[in-house]
C-alpha cells in the first residue's frame, strides 16, 4: 500500500462513515449486548482502521529498517 | 474500609513508583524525560494516562448519559485517528528531539522556526490552555472524593488534598516516577471499570434487559446522532477529525514523543493508542446510559456525577471504593503529567531565555519543582468554581491547543514562515474561538460543524497563506 493510497483509504473512512453511518440508524433493533447494530459498524470501521494502521507502520519499517 | 482501601491503593501505585527513582546526578533530561528511554508498554501506558482523565470517567459517563451512544462512536474512533498523528508529527519529533536534544515544544519551533515571538506565544498557548485540564482533573477527583467518603470530606477539602498529595509526588518523583505509575494504573483502571460495568448491570438485569429498558424510555440513547441530534453528519465529522489536531499538541503527549527509546516503540504505541479506545471508551458511555433507570433527569453538571452515583448505588462498597479510588489515582496521573509538562516548559522557555540564563543543571531542577507546586495551585483556584461542564471545559481547552496544530505540522515537514504569519495563525484563530465561546460570533457561522474546526481551518488557511519554502532535509 503505497503512502498516498493510505491516505486516501483513512480520509474515506472518515467521509464516508460521516455521510453514511448517520442513515444507518433507521435499521430497526439491537444486536448483540443490547447495543445498537450501527455500533457494530462503528466498530467494525475502528477494526478495519487499526489494520491498515498496523499494515502501514510494517511497510513504513521495511522502509527505514524500524530506525 | 474505603479509607483502608484508597490508603493502600494510592500507596502501591504511587509512593510505590517513587522507590529508586531518585538519582544522585539528576539532569534535566532524567527529570523531565526520563532518559529518553521508554519501552514500548510504558510509553503506551503513560500516553494512555492522557486519556484517562476526569474526561474520561466523569465526561464520557456524562455525555453518555445526555447523549447516549453516539458519544462512543465519537471518541472511540476520533480518538483512534489521532494515532495518526504520532506518524505525521510524533515520528519527526522524536527524530529531532535525538539530534538537538529538545525538551519542550517551544524549543523545537525556535529551532525549526529561529522565531522567539513564535516560540513563546507556542508554548504560551500551550501552558494557558492546558490548565482549565489541569483544574478539570482537580475538578473530577474533588467530585469523586466527595462521592467515596459520603461527604465526610468535602468537595474543598478534596480539592486541597489532591493538589498537595500531587506536588509533593511530583516534586519527589520526575517523568521516571509518572511514567511507572501510568502503566500500573492503565492496568488497573480498565480491569475495574470492566468490572464496574458487570456489577451495575448485573443489578439492572443484565446489560441487554438494561440496554431494552433504557431504549424504551429514552429512543434517542441508542441512535447515532444522539439524543436532540447532537452529532448531525457535520458534527459527526468535525468530532472525528478534531482528536487527531488537539491531541499530540496537549504539552505532555507532545513531551512524550521525545520519550520514546526508539522509533519502534513509537510506532507500537501509536498502534496500542488506536486499539484500545475500542474497549475503553465503551465502558463509562454504557454506565452513564445505563445511569437513566436509576437517576432519570439529570442535567447540565449534575449529569458529571453520574459515574459515581452509579458506583454507589449499585456496587458493593469495596467495588465502588476501588474504582473510585482507581478514578482518583487516574486524575492525578494526568495532573502529574500536566504539572511535569508545564513546569518543564516554564523553566526552559522562559525562566532561562529571559531570566537568568546561566541556570546550573541542579538550579533548573529545583526552579522546575516550584513551578509544579504554584502551577499545582493555580489549578485548584480553577477548581473550586469549575466554570462549565467537565465536557465542555475540555472542549474549550483542546480547541485552544489544536490551533497549534498547523504551525507545527509544517514547521516539522520542513516549511518556513514569512515573518510573523504564524504567530498571527495563532493569535487570529484564538480570536475567532472566543467569539464563538462567547457567542460574539453567530453559531450559524460555523456551518453545522462545531466552531473547532472552523478555528483550526482559519490557522490552516494564515499558515499556508505565510509559507515561503520547503526546507531541504
Amino acid at each position: 500500500m503505497k503512502g498516498h493510497v493510505f491516505w486516501i483509504f483513512i480520509f474515506s473512512i472518515i467521509f464516508v462513515s460521516s455521510v453514511t453511518l448517520p442513515h444507518l440508524s433507521y435499521f430497526e433493533g439491537s444486536s448483540l449486548f443490547g447495543l445498537p447494530l450501527w455500533l457494530w459498524a462503528v466498530i467494525d470501521i475502528h477494526i478495519l482502521f487499526v489494520i491498515a494502521l498496523v499494515y502501514f507502520s510494517k511497510r513504513d519499517d521495511s522502509k527505514t529498517g524500524g530506525k | 474500609m474505603i479509607y483502608i482501601i484508597f490508603i493502600l491503593y494510592i500507596g502501591f501505585t504511587f509512593w510505590g513508583s517513587l522507590i529508586g527513582v531518585r538519582s544522585k546526578n539528576e539532569t534535566p533530561e532524567s527529570y523531565f524525560l526520563a532518559d529518553r528511554n521508554l519501552k514500548t508498554l510504558s510509553l503506551f501506558f503513560t500516553i494512555l494516562a492522557t486519556n484517562f482523565s476526569a474526561f474520561y470517567f466523569l465526561g464520557f459517563a456524562g455525555e453518555g448519559y445526555k447523549v447516549g451512544y453516539a458519544q462512543y462512536s465519537i471518541m472511540a474512533l476520533g480518538t483512534a485517528f489521532a494515532a495518526l498523528s504520532f506518524f505525521i508529527i510524533g515520528i519527526p519529533v522524536w527524530k529531532l528531539g535525538q539530534e538537538k536534544k529538545y525538551i519542550t515544544p517551544a524549543e523545537l519551533v525556535l529551532g525549526l522556526s529561529g522565531d522567539r515571538i513564535l516560540s513563546s506565544l507556542f508554548s504560551t498557548v500551550m501552558i494557558v490552555f492546558t490548565l482549565p485540564y489541569l483544574a478539570l482533573q482537580i475538578v473530577g477527583g474533588g467530585y469523586i472524593l466527595e462521592n467515596l467518603t459520603g461527604g465526610d470530606i468535602s468537595y474543598e477539602l478534596s480539592v486541597i488534598l489532591l493538589t498537595v498529595f500531587t506536588i509533593v509526588y511530583v516534586v519527589i518523583g520526575g517523568m521516571k516516577s509518572v511514567a511507572r505509575t501510568d502503566l500500573k494504573q492503565g492496568v488497573l483502571v480498565i480491569l475495574f471499570m470492566l468490572l464496574a460495568v458487570i456489577f451495575i448491570s448485573a443489578k439492572l438485569g443484565g446489560l441487554v434487559e438494561a440496554n431494552k429498558t433504557v431504549q424504551s424510555m429514552v429512543p434517542d440513547l441508542f441512535t447515532i446522532e444522539g439524543v436532540g441530534d447532537r452529532f448531525t453528519p457535520k458534527r459527526w465529522f468535525s468530532f472525528m477529525i478534531f482528536w487527531f489536531f488537539c491531541i499530540p499538541m496537549f504539552p505532555q503527549l507532545f513531551m512524550r514523543f521525545y520519550i520514546a527509546k526508539d522509533l519502534k516503540t513509537l510506532k507500537n504505541s501509536a498502534i496500542l493508542y488506536a486499539l484500545i479506545p475500542l474497549f475503553i471508551s465503551i465502558l463509562p458511555v454504557m454506565i452513564g446510559v445505563m445511569g437513566h433507570l436509576s437517576f432519570p433527569g439529570l442535567e447540565g453538571k449534575e449529569a458529571d456525577q453520574i459515574l459515581p452515583m452509579m458506583l454507589v448505588e449499585h456496587t458493593s462498597e469495596w467495588l465502588s471504593a476501588l474504582v473510585m479510588t482507581g478514578a482518583v489515582a487516574a486524575f492525578m496521573s494526568t495532573l502529574d503529567s500536566q504539572l511535569l509538562a508545564l513546569s518543564t516548559m516554564i523553566t526552559r522557555d522562559f525562566y532561562i531565555p529571559f531570566g537568568k540564563k546561566d541556570l546550573g543543571i541542579k538550579q533548573e531542577v529545583f526552579i522546575g519543582r516550584l513551578l509544579v507546586g504554584l502551577l499545582a495551585i493555580i489549578g485548584m483556584l480553577i477548581a473550586f468554581k469549575p466554570f462549565a461542564t467537565i465536557f465542555d471545559m475540555g472542549k474549550m481547552a483542546f480547541t485552544g491547543l489544536a490551533v497549534l496544530f498547523p504551525v507545527s505540522l509544517f514547521l516539522v515537514k520542513g516549511y518556513r514562515f514569512k515573518s510573523g504569519f504564524a504567530s498571527m495563525a495563532i493569535l487570529v484563530s484564538l480570536v475567532v474561538m472566543f467569539g464563538f465561546y462567547y457567542q460574539l460570533i453567530p453559531a450559524q457561522w460555523s456551518f453545522g460543524f462545531e466552531y473547532f474546526i472552523i478555528v483550526i481551518a482559519i490557522s490552516f488557511l494564515i499558515c499556508m497563506a505565510g509559507l515561503k519554502r520547503k526546507q531541504d532535509g
